[in-house]
């Protein structure tokens, strides 16, 4: 009972609303509507026992002391802080707690991902060696795509930015187009798959 | 003098780190700046939204973002939103990632003040929606019912600017600015199914993803990083728009000069690894 009745809520759900986007009629519309309008409603549910699990969690680590309990502690925190700094402060421009977000959780979040350039930098330095023709060939392409990108190229040839261009929009995107398209195949045998029930992580299982 | 070649193929990471540093804080310091090749996808969107009737549909800009890559993002958002409110083009505002809902409103505001455009009548901030594809597909249904708040706590009704705006047919162009995969969201549940126009402001790294979107027509036209904040404030002030180039084509210059420092030690260390190779196999 407690598997069968899900799943058949997901397969009834599931073949209908794959019926329901191929026919545009009045029913049809009204039906979507109608479930767009309850999935806002259960996604508030969800939001609260996806809070409750997130702070049972930390909770439990800093009680029982597990590694790395003072970063659940700093979390909560950090989280109860600026909940309270929002209730009491508002959150329009100029109120404390745009300050903080301002001056203190966009600089951190920034210097970490800015960290990223040096560490790239350093990779691109090492990795990117002639080894084989096709280092040498992915090699040349990040030169000419790198130089397009930026001024001092299109003044060393100024057919450099068009070049990169090209590149971006031809080989590039064949190649993206071809990961997209296993991409979708890859969901829709994956919605086929719960949609019937061959897939049952989803109700917490293995 | 081959053995001296060969180190460039091992120098120490803190001299490459310390040599990048120098590539970007040198041209940011002395205020370098050039000028850049607008590509197809930059002026795709301009060419749009120049096109959008004043004080008609407005645009809709999501900043689907958070802090760590507004960087790249918030010039592509301020460009965007000055050519409009220069050309009287109304903007609604929203954001469907969390952090996105402060950094919209800080944007939003500020460049709204430049303007003297005011909150309720020539723009209206929504913040953030929970909900994400649910938002998306709401919004094709019944903007008020996705939207009946705004940031400030107005209800819908009582902004004068919303009184027309009831789906995606009253909206002219879509623009989502993302360090992640939301503009593929938005073709697929509000692009293809709604059928409104799609623009994406994303992150140098993302942007190529985008390509297959731009050559279907999927998405009007995309920002990519840096380069295409700096296109835009390059073409908006080349069109008398706004007065001054902004940070983006600032940080253009220290991109480019990293660029061409990164450019070098792969060369460098090319070098140094094939002399070492040389050497080795005379040994």
């Amino acid at each position: 009972m407690k598997k069968n009745i899900p799943m058949a809520i997901v397969f009834v759900l599931g073949v209908a609303f794959i019926i329901q986007f191929f026919i545009p009629s009045r029913p049809s519309q009204v039906a979507f509507n109608t479930m767009i309008e309850w999935d806002l409603i259960i996604y508030v549910f969800a939001s609260v026992i996806a809070v409750d699990s997130l702070v049972r969690h930390h909770i439990l680590k800093i009680s029982r002391k597990s590694r790395g309990w003072g970063y659940s502690l700093v979390y909560l925190g950090a989280a109860v802080f600026m909940i309270l700094a929002a209730v009491f402060s508002g959150t329009r421009e100029g109120s404390f707690y745009m300050k903080v977000f301002n001056y203190a959780l966009a600089p951190m979040q920034a210097t970490m991902f800015a960290i990223l350039a040096f560490y790239m930098a350093s990779a691109s330095y090492r990795a990117f060696r002639a080894k084989s023709t096709e280092a040498t060939m992915l090699l040349i392409s990040a030169f000419i795509v790198m130089l397009g990108l930026i001024p001092q190229g299109a003044a060393i040839w100024s057919g450099l930015p068009k070049l990169s261009e090209w590149l971006m929009l031809v080989p590039n995107m064949a190649a993206k187009r071809g990961i997209t398209f296993g991409i979708g195949l890859g969901i829709t045998a994956t919605s086929l798959k719960i949609i019937l029930g061959i897939e049952r992580n989803w109700m917490g299982g293995h | 003098m081959l053995k001296f070649l060969a180190k460039f193929g091992k120098l120490d990471r803190r001299i490459v780190f310390a040599l990048l540093l120098a590539a970007i804080l040198i041209p940011l310091l002395f205020s370098v700046k050039s000028r850049f090749y607008v590509d197809a996808a930059t002026r795709s969107i301009y060419d749009y939204v120049d096109h959008i009737e004043p004080n008609g549909r407005p645009l809709m800009i999501s900043f689907d973002y958070d802090p760590q890559v507004a960087a790249e993002l918030d010039p592509m958002a301020r460009a965007v939103l000055r050519h409009c409110f220069a050309r009287g083009v109304k903007v609604v505002g929203l954001s469907l990632a969390p952090q996105g809902d402060a950094i919209g409103e800080g944007i939003m505001t500020k460049v709204a003040e430049e303007y003297g455009k005011k909150n309720g009548t020539d723009y209206c901030y929504f913040g953030y929606r929970p909900g994400m594809t649910i938002i998306m597909l709401q919004m094709g249904v019944n903007v008020k019912k996705a939207l009946p708040l705004d940031y400030y706590q107005t209800p819908y009704d009582s902004l004068p600017m919303m009184h027309n705006i009831h789906n995606y047919d009253d909206i002219a162009l879509v623009l989502s600015l993302a360090g992640s995969t939301y503009p593929y969201s938005w073709i697929i549940f509000a692009g293809t199914k709604f059928k409104v126009k799609i623009a994406a402001g994303q992150t140098a790294v993302m942007a190529p993803d985008n390509y297959p979107f731009l050559q279907t027509g999927q998405l009007v036209g995309q920002l990519g990083g840096m380069k295409g904040g700096a296109e835009y404030e390059q073409l908006i002030v080349e069109a008398g728009y706004y007065h001054k180039s902004d940070i983006a084509s600032k940080a253009m210059s220290a991109i480019a000069y990293s660029h061409l420092l990164i450019i070098l030690l792969i060369i460098l260390g090319n070098i140094g690894y094939f002399i070492s190779k040389k050497i080795e196999q005379k040994k």
